[in-house]
């Protein structure tokens, strides 16, 4: 299939491949052939995303829109946040006035909501309908998915010990809460009986599908393939979890020994 | 019962030793508020079996008139709603799960043991209050799942529908507030070492289902709540005639529904995961690969209640979806029942009747997950749905898997509990009779729906095909029944029996078999410190070595160095206000039904016995500082509470707004979101937010000791909290008088006077909070040190804060948007 790419994304994929090589240039530091392989990767998600499936949504097709959404908040950001090297960031977030911010945005609580934010505001139809109108908005659209994607994998991907992760247990619980906001953006998207981004009611569809069909197609994508998606990420973490545990030595809230309650005294003023 | 002394234990008296009335009236220690509820949960295990007897005796031949159609359909209601509700929940959460979570992750009590006597009485008192109909013939009779527009007042006059709603009401509370309980618990008070995946696999199974309850119940609460407004003022949330759809009921009660399946089921996984190994003398397999199911199937388990409702025509996407998320959750259930296989392969296995309807369980339960696969094809699911398939499916699933782990669990752990082992020949009779019994009862029910029987059919004509498998299926139920006076039998048999029985009888794994048989009131003497899983077996065989050894001589020495030291261990005391509240909760359900000033009465009973509680100390090991550091991880447990409970009322929240979203858009006639004064509302919404601000500074004050700002900046939070529910009055009393919207008059009415009187009497609860905070402040009572008491007052009120702003949004600013 033929297709031509934005040139800012083409530009954005390949400075971004630059931008790596320089970094390691300066800081004369190699990444691991591990870190260079899941950057690769991202760039070829990237490269996915923004040819044939962005081609794909151009021509009509919600359902391709919302496989790109998905590389872009899905895919894209943990490869990335897998592929760059904690050394590579650490001369630019360690500054003294990144820090605050890059902690104030990384916290799991923040990121949460900035991602849900963007994602449920970019499917109400008033600004999802700027986006099919208007090319810049859009590109600033995708952008700010990948963005506030990076930020929300960041609780779970972090390699950095200034940023950290957050403590197994807890990714458990940020990845349910995130399907709760998924499913109520899907959910109607999926089981509405009339087209609701009139941009694609007037528009050829590829492969011959009716709008609404299309539009079925790209509910069931957000909803069900993206929480499959998720359900494997969810797997990989509680696999670590489950390596982590058994394999550190407990972090002991007292000290290894039994230690017996000593008899109670009155505190004083109790 | 009397407790015989121990040698091992050395002469400590058991949790059952101080008697009186008294005491059980006021006791909140964990182990007996478990009795309580195991004893209650029997009776209505024998209350259910009646009324499901009576159920088959009249299926028994064709044309019965026994029994009239009303008291049929009073008894197959109160049957389903009895056993799910009164029976496996409360024996496996209020029963095993309360007894044991302390003592498997070596904890001296849960973390709220006032909040867990005052579930037990709210539970036995909302359980007793929906059984009132038995005096006036007037049980609830619309199904356990009560479907719209049955309900409705005008289908359904009498008190029946109102004894239901408002029980299910009463004891959700009671649940809600048992797994907050738990799981805060679980999180916060396992003993040194106890890390997650070291927790016995029970303390899995529970940590998850805590979670399931907080997240699932109050959709329940939400729904129940709409009913109440349609059957006590008149309003049409479940009624098509002015726009409604009965179908509403369906979601909101299937986005519970589902997850309660989840409920029931996971603690008897937990169980089964107990038993096995055991019995087995081998580890649990897969142990990473059980958790992770665990958590999986909990995943998997909201998204799904739609397998429920194939048949109200959803469309063939919706039927997709929901069909192909229900059939993933047979990957998580296969990797269980797999685990369980290879957990007993090759091991060396006692037969005890414990381990008996452990393997049961695994046969009949993956019976009832095989056609539960098959009701999640929606063309299979259109032919089967309302027919005895059904009921033979989930009656593979509820008492095959359920019912037969719970059987398992009486004979492991009845020693525990008692001291005293049940029967073992005994047992293995009931064993056998349930087995024949319970097979020979639901497994030609899977005939009878392949042949047309509908289920809820009072009685059916001779000719249909259907006379021989229903006298089959009475006759082999009065085995069932026959098996389970048999295990009454045997616990009265054992508890009057004289031979005490040792700590550790089947040689376990777990904590809990280290401490007394019964355990001593406070469970522990020493503070366990746990080196890996399985951790007694670590204790008792560890070599010296591996780690987690404890050679048994120090095991001794520790022991006898706790007798001096465990007159000491700290006990929270007894409280009169668990019963008081419950009370006042019976008595406000009882006004509702009766006179209207009763429900202030209780009103009024429930506010002593909150203030009540307020002043004693809510969390276990809270009197001792040293306590508190020797059990809380992190997070103290009160604020932990919070958060659970927010985390709650978000479930809460979006059930309503959804509803209001929905019926917004479905509004026929009379005023709507045009109406309403949103310059005024956004001046309260900027005082609301304001609030927020000045609640934090009130922290900020108290926290540096500044007891006098921190005093005038709660006065100033809970005073722009008072302005707002003054613009709210000045609201609702405009579009009342002037717009003359009544609640009863449309969807917008109903739906925005619910939804925003909700929140607002969120806030009204959230001023009388701050006002009681502000005034202990001035009177020099709110120390530095117990700013945590503001910290969660800051919480809940920051959260009705958020909610309102989604509010505002939502019903205000996006008023014109239709949806979609």
């Amino acid at each position: 299939m033929a297709f031509d790419m934005d040139p800012s994304a083409a530009a954005g994929i390949v400075g971004l491949g630059v931008l790596y090589w320089i970094a390691a240039r300066v800081l004369r530091r190699r990444p691991r052939r591990r870190q260079l392989f899941f950057f690769c990767l991202a760039l070829v998600a990237l490269a996915v995303a923004q040819g044939p499936l962005d081609e794909l949504s151009d021509r009509g097709s919600f359902w391709g829109h919302m496989v790109e959404h998905s590389f872009q908040c899905w895919v894209v950001p943990p490869l990335l946040l897998l592929g760059v090297p904690d050394w590579m960031l650490r001369p630019w977030v360690t500054r003294r006035w990144i820090l605050p911010l890059a902690r104030a945005l990384t916290h799991p609580v923040a990121a949460f909501l900035i991602f849900t934010g963007v994602y449920a505001g970019a499917h109400v139809p008033v600004v999802f309908n700027l986006m099919t109108d208007n090319d810049a908005f859009h590109i600033a659209m995708h952008l700010a998915f990948l963005i506030s994607g990076t930020l929300l994998w960041w609780p779970l991907m972090s390699q950095m010990p200034e940023l950290p992760p957050l403590p197994y247990p807890q990714q458990v619980l940020y990845l349910f809460l995130l399907m709760i906001p998924m499913t109520a953006v899907a959910a109607p998207i999926t089981l509405s009986t009339s087209v609701v981004y009139p941009w694609y009611a007037h528009h050829p569809h590829p492969f011959g599908l009716a709008p609404l069909e299309d539009q079925v197609l790209g509910g069931i994508v957000m909803w069900v393939a993206d929480s499959i998606y998720l359900i494997f990420v969810f797997t990989w973490i509680f696999y670590r979890w489950s390596l982590s545990d058994t394999v550190e030595e407990p972090r002991l809230v007292r000290p290894a020994a039994p230690v017996r309650l000593a008899a109670a005294e009155p505190r004083p003023g109790a | 019962m009397a407790a015989q002394p121990k040698e091992i234990a050395g002469q400590r008296p058991s949790y059952l030793a101080e008697g009186g009335l008294v005491g059980w009236l006021t006791t909140i220690d964990h182990k007996r508020v478990a009795v309580l509820y195991g004893l209650s949960s029997l009776f209505f295990l024998f209350v259910g079996g009646f009324e499901a007897l009576l159920v088959r005796t009249q299926l028994a031949v064709p044309n019965n008139h026994l029994l009239s159609a009303d008291t049929y359909n009073q008894m197959f209601t109160m049957h389903g709603t009895t056993m799910i509700f009164m029976v496996i929940m409360p024996l496996e959460i209020g029963f095993f799960a309360n007894f044991l979570i302390p003592l498997m992750i070596g904890a001296r009590d849960v973390a709220f043991p006032r909040i867990n006597a005052l579930s037990f009485w709210v539970f036995i008192f909302g359980a007793l209050f929906m059984n009132a109909g038995w005096l006036w013939h007037a049980l609830p009779d619309a199904g356990w799942f009560g479907y719209a527009n049955l309900t409705e007042r005008y289908y359904s006059p009498g008190m029946n529908i109102d004894l239901w709603d408002i029980g299910l009401l009463i004891l959700g509370v009671s649940t809600l507030l048992s797994g907050l309980n738990f799981f805060v618990t679980i999180v916060n008070m396992r003993c040194p070492g106890m890390t997650f995946m070291r927790m016995p696999m029970f303390m899995w199974a529970m940590l998850v289902t805590t979670v399931l309850i907080l997240l699932a119940f109050p959709a329940l609460t939400v729904g129940l709540i709409f009913l109440f407004l349609d059957r006590f003022i008149g309003t049409h949330f479940y009624v098509a005639a002015l726009g409604a759809t009965p179908i509403l009921w369906q979601h909101l009660f299937w986005i519970f529904g589902h997850p309660e399946v989840y409920i029931m089921a996971l603690p008897a996984f937990g169980i089964i995961s107990e038993i096995l190994p055991v019995f087995s003398r081998k580890p649990l397999f897969g142990y990473a690969g059980m958790a992770y199911a665990l958590v999986l199937i909990a995943f998997l388990s909201y998204g799904v209640w739609g397998h429920h409702m194939f048949s109200t025509g959803m469309g063939p996407v919706a039927d997709a979806t929901f069909s192909i998320t229900s059939m993933l959750i047979a990957v998580p259930t296969g990797i269980k029942i797999f685990s369980w296989i290879a957990t007993v392969w090759g091991g060396k296995l006692r037969m005890t009747t414990a381990m008996y309807f452990a393997l049961a369980f695994i046969l009949e339960f993956t019976i009832g997950g095989l056609s539960g696969v098959m009701h999640a094809s929606p063309p299979i699911d259109l032919q089967q749905t309302d027919s005895y398939f059904i009921v033979a499916h989930f009656h593979y699933v509820l008492f095959g898997g359920m019912m037969f782990a719970i059987l398992g669990a009486f004979f492991y752990w009845w020693p525990k509990i008692t001291g005293r082992l049940l029967d073992e020949k005994l047992g293995r009779w009931q064993f056998w009779l349930t087995v024949i019994g319970f097979n020979g009862t639901f497994f030609p029910m899977h005939f009878l729906g392949v042949l047309g029987m509908p289920r809820r059919i009072y009685t059916y004509p001779a000719g249909m095909g259907w006379t021989f498998w229903n006298s089959f299926e009475t006759a082999c139920a009065y085995l069932l029944g026959v098996a389970f006076l048999i295990f009454l039998v045997n616990l009265v048999r054992s508890l009057r029996s004289e031979q005490a029985v040792g700590d550790d009888p089947w040689d376990a794994r777990t904590l809990e078999w280290s401490v007394g048989s019964p355990p001593p009131a406070h469970n522990f003497d020493d503070i366990v410190t746990v080196r890996g899983r399985d951790a007694f077996w670590l204790m008792k065989y560890g070599s010296h070595d591996a780690p987690g050894h404890d050679s048994s001589a120090g095991a001794r020495a520790s022991a006898a160095h706790a007798e001096a030291g465990h007159a000491h261990v700290h006990l929270p005391a007894p409280s009169w206000y668990p019963l008081l509240f419950a009370a006042g909760l019976l008595v406000m359900g009882v006004g509702a039904m009766t006179w209207l000033r009763v429900v202030f009465l209780g009103a009024g009973l429930l506010l002593v016995s909150i203030v009540g509680m307020g002043f004693e100390y809510a969390t276990y090991g809270q009197e001792t500082e040293e306590s508190r550091a020797t059990f809380f991880r992190g997070v103290d447990s009160r604020k932990m509470g919070m958060w659970a409970f927010l985390g709650s009322e978000c479930v809460f929240f979006a059930c309503l707004i959804s509803t209001y979203m929905v019926y917004k858009a479905r509004n026929l006639g009379g005023p709507d979101a045009a109406v309403l004064d949103i310059p005024l509302t956004s001046f309260s919404t900027f005082v609301l937010l304001t609030s927020s601000l000045l609640m934090v500074l009130a922290l900020a004050a108290i926290q540096r000791g500044d007891r006098k700002w921190s005093a005038i900046w709660l006065f100033g939070t809970a005073g722009f909290g008072l302005v707002f529910l003054g613009g709210q009055v000045y609201e609702f009393s405009k579009l009342y008088l002037v717009e003359h919207l009544a609640m009863q008059d449309n969807l917008f009415g109903q739906t925005f006077y619910t939804l925003v009187g909700t929140h607002g009497t969120h806030v009204a609860i959230g001023v009388v909070w701050l006002f009681v905070m502000a005034f202990a402040a001035l009177k020099g009572k709110l120390q530095q040190s117990r700013s945590l008491a503001v910290e969660i007052a800051g919480l809940y009120w920051h959260f009705v804060d958020i909610v309102w702003i989604v509010i505002f949004t939502l019903v205000y600013l996006m008023r014109s948007i239709k949806e979609a």
